[in-house]
């Protein structure tokens, strides 16, 4: 093996070691624990956006809760948001699983909004200026853009492999590069309608198929994104917990240099790494702009809100592919319902400062574990006196009795 | 010589922000906490300072540098209050310092956007009048080459930044607390066996880094920027910790480190006027780029001797050894 300047004398080690940290966070705890902290930091974000509410608006602060919590529910809403919010949550999951993958393996993609940017604009190049018969040309496009993506975030792994450069820093910049960089592309000719001043229409054969999803109500805008990134999250899990690859992958992101130790190569890994995650990200832009509803690029300079959102995702979901695609699906209800708040004069961007408040509450997970776990064992102990009534405490008095 | 003046003074409107939100992120990241919410920081720190500003300017009679210093002085103090959030989580809640910085940073936009537009008017955009820019300084102005550098079409926070630096400078090594805010980054361990509590250390550096980021929003804002506040600061919280790295956690490395970021980012919106750029006939875009990609570049050609403290990021464990 070679020897590498990674380790702690060289500039950006300590910078590496806290995301590294994050490997080694994302993956203790038991998973009740873990589900349960999640539904903690979800109540926890929920009431707070109420407080909030209330303090700037106390008369239409429960009408607005209630459209954010059940508006979908609601019987002529049913089709247009709580359907919806499935569609809409395949491109997040996929981001989500692109950040929640190089969490499990020890990186913060942070650039997937780039990627995926790049991956949608490949999609839509491929989608409109090569021409190929129905099922291929879409399979073809979508698998372009999951490529260009792939490449993107490969540079950053390059990066930190290589130059031992932080990927934070390195994928910030590289979504402005993107950003600005497509903005530019965007007007090549055959790509672009100098009229509309948007891209062109893609083709049929190249949309994302319905498979005749998109007749089963009325306005139905069903397509088989969502299907696909459930295929590629149950991917995921498989690569992550049954291969040979992903034991390696999540052991460099537990801890490098007893991963090195014992053989594992530290470089490859990383590369491999943020390639895959970068992948993910450029799948959900290829998913983002050949949706059937005609999503266009447009020339202005653009950070994709999805790859954000995606941190958010990948967080609640405990970094887990199955956890991400539930943390998606219910971000993405959260989002749209809460899209119905701007009927009262509360601005409908309570939903995301509710969600960021439920990702503070997760950071903070560590702590809330431990009261939960305390609050379960007492749980526990009750129930064993109560059924059993032993002669004797089972159960250490400190569980009990404290707090 | 009046372009490169002109250069000279609008280098030195970005530079200033990025210098005091890097040297905020330095004494944060010597205390050993990293601050990855510096951009969140900035864009509340910036809400609410702009705000102050744009209210302030209702009075005709108040000069227009102390209403910047006003607006600079409630960021500053907003920015602190925020960043307490992450001192507690990263201190107290022994939480995970990226997760609780990145929860910050998704926070601070969606929260001004809200704010903003249930309360303020409406709309998410704050509005206000640019005129912050002192033509020129009695006495100093005449000063031949450097007065035409200094003292002439300037901001009063371009000098508040000259005192922040050499604030931290002296802080930092000359003083007590200095030497135990660095201990702290380095060898907690050893700083915690001497007496020192880690925790209020720890707490004083993420706060300080707080009000420095806050000020460092508005300035940006208000004189780097046209007369809006959109709930953005453009990723300059992260281009900030490029500066940190780039000055290699230094802070007369971080002040050049600034001003080349600052002179790139200032070539994107000058280079029409450098006869030389211009007729390159490159797409505007590109030089939109340069800062991004400069900073890559920069990291790659300076990848080696890092000062970086060495406990900086860790949860600081009292039984670890």
């Amino acid at each position: 093996m070679k020897p590498t300047n990674t380790t702690g004398t060289s500039w950006m080690g300590h910078l590496n070691r806290w995301t590294e940290s994050l490997g080694r966070w994302i993956t203790h705890g038991s998973t009740t624990r873990k589900i349960l902290s999640s539904v903690l930091s979800i109540v926890l974000g929920l009431l707070f956006g109420f407080i909030t509410m209330l303090i700037v608006n106390p008369q239409e602060a429960v009408e607005a809760m209630r459209y954010l919590l059940f508006g979908g529910f609601l019987p002529n809403n049913l089709f247009n948001f709580l359907f919806y919010s499935i569609v809409l949550a395949a491109p997040i999951i996929l981001t989500g699983l692109s950040v929640g993958f190089a969490f499990r393996t020890g990186l913060f993609n942070i650039g997937a909004s780039g990627q995926a940017l790049i991956g949608g604009f490949v999609a839509i190049c491929v989608g409109l200026l090569v021409p190929m018969p129905a099922p291929w040309h879409f399979i073809v496009a979508a698998l372009s853009g999951m490529v260009a993506g792939a490449i993107w975030g490969g540079i950053v792994g390059l990066l930190k492999a290589y130059f031992n450069i932080n990927e934070v820093v390195s994928s910030i910049m590289l979504n402005y590069i993107a950003g600005y960089l497509i903005s530019y592309l965007v007007t090549t000719p055959g790509v672009f309608d100098m009229n509309r001043n948007w891209t062109k229409t893609l083709p049929d054969s190249a949309t994302t198929p319905t498979l005749g999803l998109n007749t089963l109500w009325p306005g139905s805008r069903f397509d088989i994104s969502i299907f696909i990134a459930i295929i590629v999250a149950i991917v995921i899990w498989f690569v992550l917990q049954k291969t040979t690859l992903g034991f390696q992958l999540k052991a460099v992101g537990f801890n490098k240099d007893a991963s090195r130790a014992s053989g594992i190569q530290y470089r490859r890994n990383v590369i491999i790494s943020m390639i895959i995650a970068g992948a993910l990200a450029g799948l959900a832009g290829s998913m983002i702009y050949l949706s059937p509803r005609n999503v266009r690029m447009r020339t202005t300079f653009l950070i994709l809100s999805e790859g954000f959102t995606g941190i958010s995702v990948a967080l609640l979901g405990m970094s887990h592919p199955i956890g991400i695609v539930f943390s998606g699906l219910f971000i993405s209800f959260l989002t749209r319902n809460g899209s119905l708040i701007s009927l009262t004069t509360i601005a409908p961007e309570i939903t995301d400062t509710v969600i960021a408040i439920i990702i503070y509450f997760s950071a903070l997970s560590a702590l809330m574990m431990d009261v939960l776990g305390r609050m379960l064992a007492r749980i526990k102990s009750k129930r064993l006196q109560s059924a059993s009534q032993p002669p004797h405490q089972e159960v250490p008095p400190t569980t009990g009795g404290e707090q | 010589m009046d372009a490169f003046y002109f250069i000279a003074q609008q280098t030195f409107s970005v530079m200033v922000p990025l210098m005091i939100v890097a040297l905020g992120g330095l004494i944060s990241e010597k205390s050993g906490v990293v601050n990855i919410a510096l951009e969140g920081i900035m864009i509340m720190g910036a809400f609410v300072g702009i705000y102050v500003i744009s209210l302030l300017q209702a009075n005709p009679n108040l000069s227009p540098s102390l209403v910047l210093i006003l607006g600079i002085v409630v960021g500053g103090a907003v920015g602190g209050i925020y960043s307490l959030l992450h001192a507690l989580a990263s201190v107290n809640m022994k939480a995970n310092q990226t997760i609780s910085g990145t929860a910050l940073n998704l926070f601070a936009p969606a929260f001004a956007i809200f704010v903003a537009r249930t309360t303020i008017g409406g709309t998410q955009q704050i509005g206000f009048n640019a005129n912050f820019r002192i033509s020129e300084i009695p006495f100093l102005s005449q000063i031949p080459i450097l007065g035409d550098i200094f003292f002439k079409n300037t901001y009063i926070s371009f000098y508040v930044g000259l005192f922040i630096l050499l604030l931290v400078v002296f802080v930092l090594h000359r003083t007590k607390i200095g030497l135990r805010i660095r201990a702290c980054g380095e060898n907690p361990h050893a700083a915690d066996a001497a007496g020192i509590s880690i925790a209020k250390i720890r707490y004083l550096g993420v706060v300080t880094s707080g009000i420095f980021a806050g000020m460092g929003g508005v300035i940006l804002i208000a004189t780097a920027s046209s007369n809006e506040f959109n709930a953005t600061v453009s990723g300059y919280g992260f281009l900030a910790l490029a500066v940190l790295i780039f000055g290699n956690w230094k802070p007369g490395r971080i002040l050049l480190a600034s001003l080349f970021f600052g002179l790139m980012s200032k070539l994107s919106a000058a280079y029409s006027l450098i006869p030389f750029l211009n007729n390159l006939g490159l797409p505007m875009q590109f030089y939109l780029m340069i800062p991004y990609l400069a900073t890559l570049v920069v990291l790659i050609l300076t990848s080696k001797n890092s000062n970086a403290p060495k406990a900086s990021g860790e949860i600081y464990d009292k039984g670890k050894r």
